[in-house]
């Protein structure tokens, strides 16, 4: 228990400062789709009995090992084309799945709390490129951190046909389409604030090839087209069931087989919407994901303190090796300096209780010659 | 625990302590002052005398490899360093028991035997020798008895005289004067510390008479020791240590400290009440958890005893200076 304490002086001494940490978060679609067992059975997947959603874990997540890594669900407005009969599967999950997105990412409007409707766009309000049918994909706290770093979401997915969903199709074109927020910053450029936070838009890069693939647009012109919106603090990324379907200007493509059902075989991705259950259609997009990347961000506030040691300050030591028949080991006579070593700064409240103790990774010298300032960080 | 990295640049590893967590839960986490502390140093590693020179002295401390820091406050900074203003000190006082004189409690196998009732005492006097030869070895817990545990605060080293001059000039001038102590004894057994009474006094003349009136007396208000999870912390008063080199005589057999001697301070203890229970009463379940049932302490003799060993820590206010002192409560079971 140390006898000599040095105040810190909490206006010259102490400090506060905030830095982003930002960790590159790589999914290969193999952990969606097959890395531990054949679709739909990886053990990996787990799926629920109230069937609402499905969860993805990087391991079987039987094992204390796993790490849950995202969601996936299904929904559409109950002012959809697709909302209808009592005999849709699932429909009254699906579309509250739509409305409770819906109300906690972008709120109500009107007068009678009206849930507003997603669009690909940043001008939600406006009711143009409204998504009414949408897949979710809801990224777990462990790797989304604080948010989504805006600007580096990437997901890639398979749009040819069931058996080859990621394979190259006639005339040589790229099943793969890309939906990238690159047009968006961290520093708010081509992001929307919402009640839930901000998002971005997910456009739509046809494939690395220079022929753009299946007429879904490209980044580099005038024909780019979006597909969904990625909410950065949130972590939830909703896309329009009609990157699978052909769009109202007749662009896209129309899967026949956007997902085959055990029973009822092959289905467009509104057949699956309205007659497979939602965990079909997570079934359906975890076989079509090649791969998701982002950047998260995770906000890290430090406080700072300058522990400043005067030089006539903590030049001796009462660690029992530092005499030897009383006789301080480091002097010779009494004129010489004192010296002592520091490995360790102890941080106490006023009662004298460790709130925090930081080590050296050496022993730092300390004699009258010299004054020190150690600068300990903590960060929250 | 392992070592930081030490091949490059010097880096500092910082963590929350549990009472920096808790307090932070509370929402009173305020830092306010720091200590610094050297607890990995092996100061015997310094060379004076390097073949290579004064800057080689300290080439071994420099290298010595530093923990990662702990999260318990034990064992976070245990000695610390020292704001000494004199740069001109070359002694340190010691801390040492004295086992010399009528009133101290002498060890026997390196621990100091605490009786926790009477009838212990009684049987351990016996076990030890007989009333005359025993009575050094045992104390009763919370009792003023004839004897306790004795040590002094002094420059042990025979360069220097232990002349009231000397006490001046290389103590109490220095301000390296123990006047009081922090004793640090584990809660679990022990409920109170026992202090030497202010009018105690310790001295010698020119012929070496010794004029030693030693009483103690309970201590009973502590806190939570900082440093030691179960251990309750008591401050403690010393008094002045006036032993002095007779005029006859160039040493003394009356203290511990070779050269000028600073305070004496005076230990006894007192325990719990449920582990003072007499042989035929209802034994604490402490004995059992924390220590050994029905065991000899002399060869040969038949009486048996619940044992528990602790560690009682003294430092010194002023200059830190520790001292460890093995106590082994005793309680007879025959």
């Amino acid at each position: 228990m140390p006898k000599n304490y040095e105040p810190l002086d909490t206006t010259s001494d102490v400090t506060t400062t905030t830095t982003l940490l930002h960790e590159a978060i790589p999914l290969t679609g193999t952990i969606a789709s097959g890395t531990y067992g054949t679709l739909a059975n990886g053990g990996n997947i787990k799926n629920y009995t109230h069937g609402m959603f499905q969860s993805v874990y990087d391991y079987p997540y039987l094992s204390s090992s796993a790490n849950h890594i995202f969601d996936l669900t299904a929904g559409y407005d109950e002012g959809s084309a697709l909302s209808g009969s009592s005999s849709r599967v699932q429909q009254k999950k699906k579309i509250n799945l739509y409305n409770q997105f819906a109300q906690v990412l972008l709120g109500y409007t009107g007068s009678n709390n009206i849930v507003e409707i997603f669009e690909s766009d940043l001008d939600y309000g406006d009711n143009s490129n409204q998504m009414k049918e949408v897949l979710f994909v809801d990224f777990s706290r462990l790797i989304v951190k604080d948010q989504v770093k805006p600007g580096t979401f990437s997901m890639v997915l398979g749009t040819g046909s069931w058996s080859g969903s990621f394979n190259r199709m006639e005339g040589g074109k790229s099943a793969l389409v890309t939906l990238t927020d690159k047009s968006a910053s961290a520093d708010g450029t081509n992001t929307k604030n919402t009640i839930g936070g901000d998002y971005g838009v997910l456009w739509a890069s046809g494939s690395n090839d220079a022929t753009t693939a299946r007429g879904y647009g490209d980044l580099r012109g005038s024909t780019r087209k979006a597909y969904g919106v990625v909410f950065y603090q949130a972590g939830i990324a909703i896309l329009t069931s009609s990157i699978f379907s052909v769009d109202g200007a007749g662009s896209g493509v129309n899967l026949a087989d956007f997902y085959k059902h055990p029973s009822l075989g092959n289905q467009t991705i509104n057949q699956t919407l309205t007659g497979s259950s939602i965990s079909g259609a997570c079934d359906a997009l975890r076989h079509r994901i090649s791969n998701i990347s982002f950047n998260n961000t995770t906000e890290i506030n430090s406080k700072i303190y300058f522990c400043r040691v005067p030089h006539n300050k903590y030049n001796y030591s009462a660690n029992p090796t530092y005499t030897s028949g009383s006789k301080i080991i480091v002097k010779s006579v009494a004129s010489d300096s004192p010296i002592s070593y520091i490995t360790t700064v102890g941080l106490y409240n006023s009662s004298n209780e460790l709130l925090a103790v930081a080590k050296l990774s050496e022993p730092l010298r300390k004699d009258p010659t010299n004054d020190i300032t150690i600068r300990v960080r903590l960060d929250y | 625990m392992a070592f930081l990295d030490n091949s490059g640049d010097i880096i500092l590893d910082a963590v929350l302590t549990e009472t920096g967590r808790k307090r932070m839960a509370d929402g009173n986490f305020s830092i306010s002052k720091f200590a610094l502390g050297d607890d990995e140093i092996n100061y015997t590693q310094y060379d004076k005398n390097h073949a290579s020179g004064s800057a080689y002295s300290d080439l071994e401390i420099m290298q010595t490899p530093i923990f990662q820091p702990l999260t318990t406050t034990a064992a976070a900074i245990n000695y610390g360093l020292l704001s000494l203003t004199n740069v001109g000190v070359l002694y340190m006082p010691a801390a040492e028991v004295n086992e010399l004189i009528n009133q101290s409690l002498a060890a026997t196998g390196s621990v100091y035997y605490v009786a926790v009732n009477a009838a212990t005492k009684t049987n351990l006097v016996t076990d030890f020798g007989g009333t005359t030869a025993g009575a050094p070895y045992v104390m009763q817990a919370g009792s003023n008895s004839a004897r306790s545990v004795l040590f002094e605060f002094g420059i042990n080293s025979s360069d220097i005289g232990a002349t009231a001059a000397n006490r001046s000039a290389y103590i109490s001038n220095m301000n390296l004067l123990d006047s009081g102590i922090s004793v640090s004894a584990d809660s679990r057994f022990i409920n109170g510390v026992m202090q030497i009474t202010r009018n105690s006094r310790f001295s010698n003349n020119a012929n070496n008479d010794l004029t030693a009136v030693i009483n103690t007396e309970i201590v009973a208000t502590s806190t939570a020791a900082r440093n030691l999870d179960n251990y309750n912390e008591y401050s403690c008063r010393c008094i002045d240590d006036l032993i002095f080199v007779p005029s006859t005589n160039t040493a003394t057999s009356l203290s511990a400290i070779t050269g000028p001697r600073g305070t004496l301070g005076a230990l006894n203890i007192d325990v719990l009440t449920e582990l003072k229970t007499e042989s035929g009463g209802t034994r604490s379940t402490l004995w059992n958890n924390y220590g050994r049932l029905s065991q000899t302490v002399a060869a040969g003799s038949s009486k048996t005893y619940d044992l528990i060993d602790t560690m009682v820590y003294i430092v010194g206010d002023t200059t830190g200076t520790s001292l460890q002192i093995p106590i082994r409560l005793a309680r007879s079971t025959n």
